[in-house]
């Protein structure tokens, strides 16, 4: 039979475990059960992740989330660790992201820095929407605007024009987010999709970005 | 009368969000310790809260162990937990990995490492929670002698794996 003094240390112990917040008691709606499928996509997200890594080691990344429509020969944008070199006729500019989506002329393409993937730090919780992502990254954040991929307008959490398709980049002072909707099975309803906000800076404009040569290395 | 302070909510659901907030703070630390998990360990909390709600215990006496119970029944029910807890696990870290070293730096957190989920289960419900062997037994609708050999099982384990002198 264990000694008493064991029962005493293995409650303090226990009792030294941190708790949940204030408003995390009880579940909001139905959060409670949608947090579980988020936490699901959390981590089939955080393993596609893992995959892209890998990729990053090998020849750089190209993202095919930001690669959607009739203009899906180009990408959207491409994205890749900190580390990885720009190809010949990067021009490397952080000179419009605070101010609107990253946009580059002619058939240049945005690259995007995420910090995340070179690994180390942990995935982005999920958000039912953008504005909920990028709350849950930068919970503190007081200021912030969010504008659509290749937009100059800011938009507001609701706008019609956000599917989940669509890429939002939000500008927080000096930080940048990109959100994007990550979807989990089958299908892109509601329940099975969450939107997540990754730091990303704007690194500069990569010509010729369409096929591997023109891809970032390391 | 009984005034319900918010017009859409039911003297009922007050009720049990009262004696769910009193255990709440416990019950969590339970599941935590159980599943080593933070968000499997909030979501099974909420599960078991919102069970409570639309089922509640027919009596309030060991509301923790019920809790506990749901929470963790809840958990398992988890159809991708299983499998995908394993491979994220394995590739990265998340963001419980603070408090999964915070677990292992308590003497007592690596001791349950060394055991099952059942096991720990079992071990949490007795030691942490106070639960009688009797009740452990109905909670989780087995033998008392089988909570009994787990919890023998259990302590010798982590006896074997520990310093402390249990």
């Amino acid at each position: 039979m264990p000694s008493e003094e064991f029962q005493t240390i293995f409650r303090r112990d226990l009792d030294r475990l941190p708790g949940l917040a204030h408003d995390d008691w009880i579940p909001q709606g139905d959060a409670g059960r949608r947090r579980r499928r988020q936490g699901v996509v959390t981590m089939v997200v955080t393993v596609a992740m893992a995959a892209i890594i890998v990729g990053v080691g090998l020849r750089g990344v190209r993202n095919d989330v930001g690669k959607v429509g009739p203009d899906s020969v180009r990408p959207t944008y491409i994205v890749t660790a900190p580390d990885a070199a720009p190809p010949p006729g990067t021009q490397v500019t952080s000179g419009n992201a605070l101010t609107g989506a990253p946009s580059c002329p002619g058939s240049q393409t945005p690259w995007l820095v995420v910090p995340f993937l070179a690994g180390g730090t942990s995935g982005p919780q999920g958000g039912a929407t953008p504005e909920a992502a990028f709350r849950v990254a930068r919970s503190n954040a007081t200021a912030f605007t969010m504008y659509l991929w290749s937009e100059r307008e800011p938009i507001q959490d609701n706008d019609p024009r956000i599917r989940l398709s669509t890429s939002i980049w939000i500008v927080a002072g000096d930080e940048t987010f990109l959100v994007v909707a990550h979807s989990f099975g089958t299908s892109n309803d509601a329940n099975s999709t969450g939107w997540y906000a990754y730091a990303a800076r704007f690194a500069g404009c990569i010509a010729g970005a369409a096929g591997p040569t023109g891809l970032p290395t390391r | 009368m009984v005034m319900s302070s918010d017009p859409g909510r039911s003297p009922t659901t007050e009720r049990w969000e009262r004696i769910y907030l009193e255990q709440a703070p416990s019950v969590f630390r339970a599941l935590l310790a159980t599943l080593r998990d933070r968000e499997a360990a909030r979501d099974a909390l909420h599960e078991a809260f919102l069970a409570g709600l639309e089922r509640p215990p027919t009596h309030d006496e060991n509301l923790a162990g019920w809790l506990f119970r749901v929470g963790l029944r809840q958990a398992r029910r988890g159809p991708y937990r299983p499998l995908l807890l394993g491979i994220a696990d394995a590739l990265l870290p998340t963001r419980d990995d603070d408090l999964a070293h915070a677990l292992d730096r308590l003497e007592v957190g690596r001791l349950l490492a060394l055991l099952t989920e059942r096991q720990r289960a079992i071990v949490v419900a007795q030691y942490y929670l106070g639960l009688q062997q009797v009740e452990i037994a109905r909670l989780f609708n087995v033998r008392r002698g089988t909570v009994a050999a787990t919890l023998t099982h259990a302590m010798a384990r982590m006896r074997r794996g520990g310093q402390h002198a249990v």
